[in-house]
């Protein structure tokens, strides 16, 4: 009588410690760290670069304006504003993440404060609508339509912009503005004339440009399809029928859908290859059927106003590229 | 009834009182806004139109506002000679369905800029990046060197 009095004590207790655990009443074991999971805590590189306070760069922003640094930027109207952009961008290999602080403006009375997913010039947007993952409409975020839900805009590449309206003098609102790290980078725009670069793309069915505004020489060094599984036997039939190969493109707007296709490079291609472009943008384009590690290295350089000359004169057609 | 069972029943009834309801999307959507947006929002134009003709208040409001939002983009000098927006009852559906209606448009918002101006934008804009992580620097160093 007494064991079975015990066992059932037991078990009664057992029962009231498992419902007190799923009512929460145990919370106060909770661990309560910043970092939610120790285990994983090498690999999030975000909570380790918050800038402190008093190292956070503050200027004011300007109705047009170009921002290529971390940290604070308030817009006050003196008088109204009605078609103000400002642009953000970053290095290559980062994102841009954009927050929304102390906004003070007039939503009912036509002010708006909207962010853009890549930049938009003439009408013309990069990452062209092809190219990049969300569709137009999501690609602007409207600080006065979607109010308190979205307070911060991450980009999906190294660049990104906002649009502000303002009718009252004395509306304000503050910007902060922070960097992220994008180990596979797609879609870039190239913030110098001179420089080089390797693009990787993991085995992803995706199109990824790499846009230099400004007329360069570019020497493309390496195209390689780095196999996973099976590497191909048979030879590549050509470029416009394998899945994956890189395009030059070239041409006066920033929209790599409406550039002139200059030459397509496919795994057929051997040793380095130069060519002088004497457009106002260059675009280096890898096209991936997501079966190979695609990778793309090149380097290009300012060409001078010799050059560019010399290239206007050999064109006989109104092209903007020679060979 | 022997304890065991009987402390199971328990068990499971008093956890079931603890169960909350799940949130989950409504689940019946009105008519336009399931489908295809572009193609609804064509016909609720058409709708529209023909309702605030016929003098429904409205469907003159809905339109009211999305002429409103319009001209905005278009040109913002024209905005004040049209009449304020009045509040009306309906004014959550107004809302959304002028949602509905600017998302399934193009957004105009763009700039007229030339690359050459933008060129020299991007060189201020590095110029003072490398200055700003300079005195990053100098500031680290410094606090190190303490």
């Amino acid at each position: 009588m007494r064991v079975m009095e015990r066992s059932f004590r037991e078990q009664l207790f057992f029962l009231v410690l498992c419902l007190s655990v799923l009512k929460g009443d145990s919370r106060y074991i909770e661990n309560n760290e910043i970092s939610k999971d120790e285990l994983y805590s090498f690999f999030n590189s975000e909570l380790k670069r918050e800038i402190p306070e008093e190292l956070m760069y503050r200027r004011p922003l300007r109705c047009l304006d170009m921002v290529a640094v971390e940290g604070q930027f308030t817009f006050t109207a003196e008088h109204p504003q009605l078609s103000c952009a400002a642009f953000f961008m970053a290095e290559p290999t980062e994102v841009i993440s954009v927050d929304f602080d102390n906004v003070d403006i007039d939503c009912r009375g036509g002010d708006f404060i909207t962010v853009f997913d890549g930049w938009v010039m003439k009408g013309e947007k990069f990452p062209s609508s092809q190219d990049h993952p969300l569709p137009v409409y999501e690609r602007y975020v409207d600080y006065c339509d979607s109010g308190s839900l979205r307070r911060s805009v991450r980009s999906s590449q190294n660049v990104a912009m906002v649009f502000f309206r303002i009718h009252n003098s004395g509306s304000t609102f503050t910007l902060t503005v922070r960097k992220h790290i994008n180990p596979f980078p797609c879609n870039v725009i190239s913030q110098s004339p001179e420089g080089s670069y390797t693009m990787v793309i993991p085995q992803q069915h995706r199109n990824c440009s790499f846009s230099i505004i400004y007329p360069v020489e570019i020497d493309i060094s390496e195209f390689s399809l780095g196999h996973y599984n099976n590497f191909p036997k048979r030879s590549m039939p050509g470029c416009a029928e394998s899945g994956d190969f890189v395009q030059l493109l070239g041409g006066n707007g920033i929209d790599t859908s409406k550039l002139l296709p200059i030459t397509d490079l496919c795994i057929s291609f051997t040793g380095p290859t130069h060519m002088k472009i004497g457009c106002d943008n260059t675009v280096v384009r890898m096209v991936s059927s997501g079966k190979f590690v695609n990778r793309v290295s090149f380097s290009y350089r300012l060409l001078d106003s010799q050059e560019l000359q010399t290239i206007k004169l050999n064109n006989v057609e109104d092209f903007c590229f020679n060979n | 009834m022997k304890p065991v069972p009987l402390l199971l029943l328990l068990s499971s009834v008093l956890l079931s009182s603890h169960l909350r309801p799940a949130a989950g999307r409504p689940r019946i959507l009105p008519g336009w806004l399931d489908g295809s947006g572009r193609l609804q929002t064509q016909q609720l134009d058409e709708v529209l139109l023909r309702a605030a003709a016929a003098g429904d208040s409205t469907a003159a409001e809905l339109l009211g506002d999305n002429i409103l939002r319009f001209l905005q983009r278009r040109d913002p000098d024209h905005l004040h000679l049209l009449p304020a927006e009045e509040e009306s009852e309906d004014e959550a559906a107004v809302r959304t369905a002028a949602q509905l209606l600017k998302r399934s448009e193009e957004p105009p918002l763009s700039i007229d800029l030339t690359f050459h101006l933008l060129r020299n934008m991007i060189q201020m804009a590095k110029m003072e990046s490398q200055r700003e992580q300079a005195q990053l620097n100098r500031k680290v160093l410094d606090e190190v060197g303490k």
